[in-house]
């Protein structure tokens, strides 16, 4: 990335959208701090996370709930295991766990694949999986690599959906994606990436590339 | 905390089931070095314990020549008291030997048989209780120089060699024990060690979406230290079972070479139990601390 600087405030729905390789997978991860900055700061409600060691992580990914592009599911894990570490590693008792996994198991459509393992999973449902896991812990803020990519329209309209209604009650979404769709429809802002600079951030915006 | 504890004890566990037969493999080495420092333990306990016992029935036997008068073999005895103060003795004249070796050997006929022929060949003795070793020699010395012209022979060196043979017998046992089991310590650490890479490395990319979600160092670190913890504690049961069981079958309620084997364990039980689980867990801990820090990208 080169010369990226924007701002998020607290309850707002961005959208990154650009061309494949512009840099938007790469901004995601850099966000929680999978890759290093070579320069420049990246602050997390004031705090560089640069600066944090990598003991203390955990505690600033705990505060964002990330769907990633390739999933990242545990394959030794069951579909509701998966989405219940999301709770267990945040210290989550064991009844919390069984109150809010099979709930979130409705609101994705996975109750009935509870208890297969990934590998059993089509695309989608693994990204249904990865979009459950992510939301769980009711996070600061919804860092979304591409989360509809392997969707179909029904489950693609759900998820986004879902997205707003989790924006509305005042969680921060950053959305990567290359759907015009999905960015038209939305209707927020929309920061444009092209070769890994940004070319334009819109309020309300558009898709455009 | 303590739901994480929890938790990463049971990834420990699920780690420690996945490595199946590297985990049996490095439960059977651990089970073996922790035996070993059991034995270690028991040999030094049955040797202290054996040469305790010569000592307390240990006794100088003064044997005088036959024609050695009683009153003068008395004369020694009181000069004997007086010069060590620590000693005890008891003296046994020529028909009490006699009649002792009858009431020993009282069903070999053909034995009794020759006595009667041969007489009395029994000389008197005086057996002496010295209590410590280092004693023995002063006492023998004195009544070796005071008293030869009726002193036939003094039966204490060849306790002295027991007792020294035991001690080196023991010595040597130790030292075999003790380098054999480092040798093992060494491979099972090494065994240990390679079960937890091995889980680190089959784990590598589930330990990356673990930290990736929010899952701590401490929690991810504590489940492999948990792996380890659990070969440690079931090599260590492993260990007290193989311990009881060969105690059973090779004593079988008697003693071996007049050692009391069960009761020194029984009597032991605490102290082993938590010697084998102090060495279990010692060196499964170590070598899974060693594997974690050497392997995890923390």
């Amino acid at each position: 990335m080169e010369d990226v600087s924007f701002q998020v405030e607290k309850g707002e729905f961005v959208s990154v959208v650009g061309a494949s390789g512009a840099g938007k997978t790469t901004l995601i991860r850099l966000i929680m701090r999978e890759e290093e900055v070579t320069e420049g700061k990246i602050l997390f409600d004031d705090v560089d996370i640069s600066k944090i060691s990598k003991r203390k992580i955990y505690k600033l990914r705990r505060r964002m709930g990330v769907i990633f592009q390739d999933y990242k599911l545990l394959c030794s894990k069951t579909v509701y295991e998966n989405i219940s570490y999301g709770l267990q590693v945040t210290g989550a008792s064991d009844e919390e766990i069984k109150k809010y996994v099979p709930e979130i198991l409705e609101i994705v459509g996975l109750t009935e694949q509870a208890e297969q393992c990934p590998e059993q999973l089509s695309g989608g449902e693994k990204q249904r999986v990865a979009i459950a896991r992510a939301l769980i812990h009711d996070p600061d803020v919804i860092l979304a690599d591409e989360p509809t990519g392997d969707l179909d329209p029904y489950h693609t309209k759900k998820i986004v959906n879902l997205l707003k209604r989790i924006n509305k009650e005042g969680t921060t979404v950053v959305l990567a994606t290359h759907d015009k769709d999905i960015v038209n429809h939305l209707s927020e802002r929309v920061i444009t990436l092209r070769d890994k600079k940004i070319i334009s951030d819109v309020e309300k915006g558009r898709f455009r590339i | 905390m303590l739901t994480s504890f929890k938790r990463s004890f049971l990834l420990g566990w699920k780690n420690f089931k996945n490595s199946g037969g590297l985990s049996a493999v490095a439960i059977i080495v651990l089970t073996a070095t922790i035996f070993l420092a059991t034995s270690l333990f028991l040999a030094g306990e049955v040797s202290e314990s054996t040469i305790r016992d010569i000592e307390e029935s240990a006794d100088i036997s003064i044997y005088f020549k036959i024609t050695a008068p009683e009153d003068q073999i008395f004369e020694m005895k009181e000069d004997l008291r007086e010069e060590f103060d620590f000693l005890e003795s008891d003296y046994v004249s020529r028909h009490e030997a006699l009649e002792s070796f009858r009431e020993r050997h009282a069903g070999n006929p053909v034995l009794m048989e020759a006595l009667d022929e041969v007489g009395n060949v029994f000389s008197a003795r005086l057996d002496i209780r010295a209590r410590e070793v280092e004693n023995f020699r002063a006492v023998s010395d004195y009544a070796r120089s005071n008293y030869s012209d009726i002193i036939d022979e003094i039966d204490f060196y060849r306790r002295k060699e027991a007792i020294e043979s035991i001690f080196s017998i023991t010595s040597r046992i130790e030292r075999f024990l003790m380098v054999f089991g480092l040798v093992l310590g060494l491979v099972s650490i090494f065994i240990v060690f390679g079960t937890i890479r091995l889980s680190i490395y089959s784990l590598e990319e589930e330990i990356k979406i673990m930290k990736l979600v929010g899952t701590s160092n401490l929690f991810i670190r504590g489940s492999f230290l948990a792996q380890g913890l659990i070969l440690g504690v079931i090599a260590s049961l492993f260990s007290l079972l193989v311990l009881t069981g060969l105690t059973f079958v090779l004593t079988q309620g008697y003693n071996v070479l007049g050692i009391d084997l069960e009761h020194h364990i029984l009597s032991n039980i605490g102290f082993i139990l938590s010697l084998q689980l102090i060495t279990g867990i010692v060196l499964s801990i170590l070598s899974a601390e060693g594997a974690v820090r050497k392997y995890l990208d923390f």
